[in-house]
């Protein structure tokens, strides 16, 4: 329910920014990936967040295509996860090879 | 499933031991005979299995496992990595100070802390 | 005295036993919670020491019935190998959940372990060193075992005696070797989930190495007392049916843990 009204939240700000600014926000979310065509999308964001890293180290973060994973995994994984495993990347320590 | 189970066993022993001879005609003693002189040539079919196969086979394992353990203990350990799915320690166990496991091995197990020794 | 039986069946004399061993059983239960959850472990012991005192007597009873009174007719015996048939099919179930566990965790591994199996910073043991000789033995030792069983058919009492001794033997040198394995092994139990199901199925593999190897040694004993006869068996039939049950396990555990799993 509250996970709803938030996203219904988001729905009117956005509205209601295109209707006063007439600015192009442009709403997204990760499109369907057929490696992950079940309901529990864990292992859609871990992947996309080890490409992310994978993607960064090849062309650097800024590159378009590493900024693609980086919108898909922070659309999917629970922030908490991502800071976590940030931590660990950091730290040497996160258990996917980058 | 079971009753059949314990049939068929049971079903199997007798075929087993009876197909050598035939059995109708035989005196209850006279088929203890047969059963016996049966068993003892499959004793000897197993005894020569242990003795022509199982040793060797055991031998050549020990062999192959002390070359390789040899070659093995020539390596250094792994660096220790804080990974957090390694080395959880959610409750004490109940032994000890309660951060070495059972089968503790100060060369080769890392406490949540690091190693205890320098490799050698 | 002299008893005149009309039927096959063995009634049996009322006894203390089930009601104690089923008492010494509660007592190990409750004690490993204590042990697990405060470190106290002397209600546990008191558990086990009456459960092992109440094994002695009781089997002492079966064993003077059936070797000594003769109470154990064709039926009375097809009821005891139904019992321990049972008795085995509830361990294979038992080690079932094990192997569920062990495929659960490992053919799609979680993110936290890095989602590959063994996990990440696991180092597996080399499943053709030790665990392959480790085979080797186990084989080995069914191969012994049926030697000795046919031996005891054949009433050749120093041949089943030998080929029952090394049976022995090769399940000691089992238990040995894994417990050199387990101190040299890099992971401990506390490893992921690599190490609670390795640990947890192999664990309680050994300690059925362990049952078996004991009831094998009573076996030896009471072969050497001129318990068994070529007929009338049953106690090894079932130690040895209890071996191979062993055997097929560890088997199992070699493909799928040790080789597969690494």
């Amino acid at each position: 329910m509250r996970l709803w009204l938030a996203h219904y939240w988001l729905y009117i700000k956005a509205h209601k920014e295109m209707e006063e600014g007439g600015s192009q926000l442009v709403l997204q979310t990760a499109p369907f990936d057929a490696r992950f065509p079940y309901t529990n999308q864990t292992k859609n964001c871990w992947q996309n967040f080890v490409d992310f890293h994978r993607c960064s180290k090849k062309l650097g973060e800024e590159h378009e295509s590493c900024k693609y994973f980086k919108r898909v995994y922070t659309s999917l994984c629970p922030k908490g996860w991502v800071d976590n495993w940030n931590d660990q990347v950091e730290a040497g320590t996160f258990p996917g090879r980058i | 499933m079971a009753a059949r189970i314990v049939n068929r066993l049971n079903w199997m022993s007798r075929r087993f031991y009876a197909a050598a001879v035939d059995s109708s005609k035989m005196t209850l003693a006279e088929k203890e005979a047969a059963e016996s002189k049966h068993a003892e040539s499959t004793m000897k079919t197993w005894k020569n299995v242990s003795i022509f196969v199982a040793v060797p086979a055991i031998l050549i394992c020990a062999y192959n496992a002390w070359v390789k353990e040899k070659e093995h203990h020539t390596h250094p350990r792994p660096e220790f990595l804080e990974y957090a799915h390694l080395r959880i320690r959610n409750k004490a166990f109940p032994w000890g100070d309660g951060n070495h496991s059972l089968f503790h091995n100060p060369h080769a197990n890392a406490l949540p802390e690091g190693y205890e020794d320098e490799d050698h | 005295m002299r008893t005149v039986l009309c039927h096959p069946y063995h009634l049996v004399e009322p006894s203390p036993w089930p009601c104690l061993g089923a008492g010494g059983a509660f007592f190990i239960t409750v004690g490993s919670v204590m042990y697990f959850h405060y470190g106290l472990v002397q209600i546990m012991y008191l558990g086990v020491l009456v459960v092992v005192i109440i094994m002695f007597v009781w089997w002492q009873d079966v064993i003077r019935e059936s070797t000594f009174q003769g109470f154990h007719s064709l039926v009375v015996k097809q009821g005891i190998k139904y019992g321990m048939l049972l008795f085995i099919l509830s361990e294979v179930l038992f080690f079932f959940s094990f192997f569920w566990a062990f495929f659960h965790s490992s053919l799609a591994p979680a993110v936290e372990l890095g989602v590959v199996w063994p996990p990440q910073g696991v180092n597996p043991l080399n499943s053709f060193s030790v665990p392959l000789l480790n085979t080797a033995v186990l084989l080995s030792s069914g191969a012994t075992v049926t030697w000795a069983h046919h031996a005891i058919i054949s009433g050749k009492r120093e041949e089943a005696i030998l080929g029952l001794s090394l049976t022995v033997f090769l399940g000691v040198l089992f238990t040995g070797l894994q417990g050199v394995e387990y101190y040299e092994a890099p992971f401990t139990i506390s490893d992921s989930v690599y190490g609670s199901t390795f640990f947890m199925a192999t664990g309680f593999h050994g300690f059925h190495v362990l049952i078996g190897t004991t009831f094998l040694i009573i076996c030896l004993v009471r072969l050497k007392l001129n318990q068994f006869t070529s007929r009338q068996h049953v106690g090894f039939e079932a130690a040895s049916w209890y071996w191979h049950f062993v055997d097929v396990v560890w088997l199992f555990l070699y493909l799928c843990v040790y080789w597969w799993g690494s």
